[in-house]
């Protein structure tokens, strides 16, 4: 089960105390049963939370393409999700009305600055230069369904490539689905090319996006540890670097030692400083982008 | 005029020249305001953090490190790894929020994250006073390096032909430009001083008399010391020299012998030192060249003080310079925004390496420059007064002068560009905006500065620019930190603590600039306020904003949160819009 996957599980609200518990979680909970749940297959475990999300939806796909393989899939998928959330989970949610995009053209931020246009999770690929956006017109396919009358809805088709790529962080979300994929590797599952039945976005995402209280609890914690190890660091290079003229002050012995020719201060301070500071940068930056990674896995799965 | 001067100014010519033509090149790419300040954001991690170190590292950084090794030793080496710490200080507090945030210049981050219209005059207000104040010594720099090179010239013509080359460059270029140029700039300068550095080391090899000597410099050969500025010489071994001019108060002209003790020269004065005699030494400086050897040697009051206010304003200023932090919007994200910031350390500490070592040696070579005290020129001399003026050092030394031409462009036409940004987006100064005010603009903050280094008197280049430090340590350093990851931050607040922090460094600065400092650690205080002002301003934004808590916006959380989010989750929109 990939790292994704295992964060995702550790996201839905229930009761029993995660053991390794998750710095970005709150109120670290896991569901029962559903780890034991024998989502093994790559697929069923991405799609899993959308089902969660709606799980009462009528069968939408009489009228699609006789995909059997989808079908069995979901059906299977919904029995299981049933099985363990017969209630949907209370919570913000988007209006109804408004289809099941997580539309805040009503509730948004009123004021200045664009606002938080939502972009479905499959739909934003690893970060990265020439990461394609999610406003990419390739990532994106407009189905006109008849009940949708806003025609800037768009339908989501979520190809389970996307959240490969999406989940590996060495990806670079530049190329286009097709070419990411190892041929043979995975089945294409599409299980949201039904009508009106876009995927619902991840309840993380919209607490994200609509900074419900578990929202700002999940952004206050990323800055929390962001801020930790920034501190951590500096006061690294403070206590380094600072205590050097305490030292050679009450130590004036230590002034005159001499290596490879050199003497210590001039050692220090005009050779060995530069790689010490390159070196401390380079772990800030690995490990703050570390906690980024978790803390979107965590969000978007 | 002589060989050397003639290839020195040939060399200042040409990097003018490239510089230009590289900017008007850029100019076809640039379209629109956006493009103007921030250079489309379409441009490569390397390139960006080569511009990055070539728009930071500036005459006090190629000329003045070396200067203030020669004269004061290990103590001096505070300054450039406080200008490299300033980058890690940046990494870990600015980078990556910053970029976030989608705007580019501290005030707009005032604007972004407080929605305080005052909070970003004010802060507009300090970034044409850290720039104008920043390019000072970049100009006075220019104006000694034409003096240097080209005996007999006076130096404003230096000051005035840098100030329309890097005008011009940003007024066709726009920071499209800017950013080859910076690019291109800091790899002349890490050759111009790499290579010298490499070749007379090598030059020397072993064969280099023993530094650590109980005794005063002596000068190399027979030496003309002209005396530009009252100085005041410690003597520790009687020396004979002929002079011509006014000594410790009295006219004098033919041979003079000065026994151990003070010694003034009034300016104007011409002293000519036999080859052998040991260099009288600037009052407070270490006189033996092995105490030298040593920190916090000579008798100047208050140094570990001074030297803690150093670290202070160098580690902090740094993320507070404007031309620094407008160079971070070039970043695609906040990931390459910590990327290109390591990258940055990585050339810094490289370059760093040679001011140390060209320092050291230009104690053996060039210690007339105590006495004269433009050790500013160190760097400049060495080559010749190594290698004789033989071709190899006639053209080392115009390699050197060309790099310091390129320091002094590359600094400067990014402070233009962020002081130009700052004037011609500040809505009481130009209503309309776009790209015809941006370049008005451009003159304006270029030509203040203009008539600020033709007036005012000289110190050290790097400490005129640690005055810079200190100030944008003791202003935008809180700003940026506690906005960036204290929700608790209030615009009134911010005001408060920038004023504070502000006013108290700028006074402290301006008493120093013009040398009315009393002596003590008040002087000392005077001349590096950081350890105080900035405490102070930290202290003030949190108390103040303690107080006036009932105005904290309703949507901190989600500022905050497009600040640290990663831009994979789509929540921190761009304020302009990425090209098509």
């Amino acid at each position: 089960m990939n790292p994704g996957a295992r964060r995702l599980a550790a996201a839905h609200p229930t009761t029993d105390r995660d053991p390794d518990a998750h710095p970005f979680h709150p109120r670290q909970t896991t569901p029962p049963g559903l780890e034991q749940a024998g989502l093994e297959q790559a697929g069923l475990e991405q799609y899993a939370p959308d089902q969660r999300a709606h799980p009462v939806d009528a069968d939408p796909d009489s009228d699609v393409l006789p995909d059997v393989e989808s079908i069995r899939m979901r059906k299977e998928l919904r029995r299981r999700v049933h099985a363990d959330h017969p209630v949907e989970p209370a919570g913000p949610r988007p209006p109804l009305s408004g289809g099941r995009h997580a539309r805040l053209d009503a509730e948004g931020p009123v004021g200045r600055g664009p606002r938080l246009a939502y972009v479905p999770r499959h739909a934003v690929s690893t970060p990265g230069p020439s990461a394609v956006s999610a406003h990419s017109p390739t990532e994106q396919i407009a189905m006109p369904a008849p009940e949708v009358t806003d025609i800037t809805e768009t339908i989501q088709i979520a190809p389970a490539v996307d959240t490969a790529a999406a989940i590996d962080p060495g990806s670079t979300g530049a190329g286009t689905p097709a070419e990411t994929l190892p041929p043979g590797k995975r089945v294409r599952v599409v299980l949201s090319q039904r009508k009106g039945a876009p995927p619902r976005p991840v309840q993380t995402v919209v607490d994200m996006q609509e900074l419900t209280q578990v929202g700002e609890l999940l952004s206050a914690s990323l800055i929390r540890s962001q801020l930790n190890l920034a501190v951590r660091i500096g006061g690294i290079a403070t206590i380094a670097l600072g205590s050097l003229p305490a030292i050679f002050m009450i130590f004036p012995v230590l002034g005159r030692v001499e290596f490879f020719g050199l003497r210590l201060p001039w050692l220090l301070l005009g050779g060995l400083s530069y790689p010490f500071l390159l070196g401390l940068g380079y772990l800030h930056a690995r490990s703050a982008e570390r906690l980024e990674q978790i803390f979107a896995d965590h969000i978007q799965n | 005029m002589s060989t050397a001067a003639v290839v020195a100014l040939t060399a200042i010519a040409l990097v003018a020249g490239v510089s230009t033509i590289i900017g008007a090149f850029g100019v076809r790419f640039a379209r629109n305001t956006s493009d103007f300040l921030v250079a489309s954001r379409t441009v490569h991690p390397v390139a960006n953090a080569s511009a990055i170190s070539g728009e930071y590292l500036s005459a006090a950084s190629f000329l003045s490190v070396a200067g203030l090794i020669l004269k004061d030793g290990p103590d001096a080496l505070w300054y450039p790894v406080g200008f490299t710490a300033g980058y890690l200080a940046l990494l870990l507090f600015v980078a990556a929020p910053l970029r976030r945030s989608g705007v580019y210049t501290v005030p707009d981050f005032a604007d972004y994250r407080l929605r305080s219209p005052a909070l970003g005059r004010v802060s507009a207000a300090f970034v044409i006073i850290i720039g104008w104040l920043y390019l000072l010594p970049q100009l006075q720099g220019a104006g000694l390096t034409v003096a240097i090179v080209a005996p007999g010239w006076p130096s404003w013509i230096g000051v005035v032909g840098a100030t329309v080359v890097v005008v011009v460059t940003v007024v066709i270029g726009g920071m499209r430009s800017i950013t080859f140029v910076q690019a291109f700039q800091f790899w002349l300068k890490f050759t111009a001083l790499a290579v010298p550095a490499i070749v007379l080391v090598l030059f020397i090899g072993g064969a280099h008399r023993p530094l650590n000597r109980p005794a005063p410099p002596r000068f190399p050969a027979d030496t003309t010391v002209a005396i530009q500025t009252d100085v005041a010489l410690e003597v520790t071994q009687a020396v004979s020299f002929t002079a011509d001019g006014v000594l410790d108060g009295e006219p004098r002209a033919g041979a003079v012998r000065w026994g151990a003790g003070r010694h003034t020269v009034t300016k104007g004065s011409s002293l000519e030192f036999p080859a052998g005699t040991a260099v009288p030494v600037p009052v407070g400086f270490p006189v033996r060249d092995s105490t030298w050897l040593t920190p916090l040697s000579g008798d100047a009051e208050h140094q570990m003080l001074g030297i803690y206010s150093l670290i202070i304003a160098t580690f902090l200023g740094t993320m507070g310079l404007p031309h620094v932090l407008v160079r971070f919007y070039t970043n695609p994200d906040g990931r390459t925004a910590r990327r290109t910031t390591v990258m940055v350390l990585a050339m810094l500490g490289g370059f760093y390496l040679m001011p140390a070592a060209l320092g050291a040696l230009s104690r053996l070579y060039v210690p007339q420059l105590l006495v004269s005290g433009d050790t500013d020129a160190a760097v400049l001399l060495l080559p010749t007064a190594v290698l004789g003026n033989g071709f190899f050092g006639t053209a080392l030394a115009g390699l050197v002068t060309a790099g310091a031409w390129a320091a002094f462009l590359s600094t400067s036409s990014g402070l233009v560009v962020s002081v130009a940004g700052v004037l011609s987006t500040s809505p009481t100064l130009s209503p309309r905006g776009g790209a015809l005010s941006f370049r008005l603009a451009a003159v304006l903050a270029g030509a203040v500065p203009l008539v600020l280094a033709l007036a005012a008197t000289q110190l050290d280049l790097a400490q005129t620019v640690s005055l810079a430090f200190a100030v944008a340590a003791s202003t935008f350093c809180p700003l940026l930190v506690l906005g960036i990851w204290w929700a608790g931050l209030t615009d009134r607040g911010a005001i408060a603590g920038l004023l504070v922090g502000g006013v108290s460094s700028v006074t402290a600065v301006t008493l120093s600039l013009f040398d009315v400092a009393p002596g003590g650690w008040v002087g000392v205080l005077l001349a590096r306020p950081a350890v105080v002002t900035v405490p102070a301003a930290f202290l003030t934004m949190v108390v103040v904003s303690g107080f006036t808590a009932s105005r904290l916006l309703p949507d901190v959380p989600r500022l905050m949160l497009r600040l640290h989010a990663p831009e994979r989750l789509g929540l921190s929109p761009d304020r302009v819009r990425q090209p098509d």
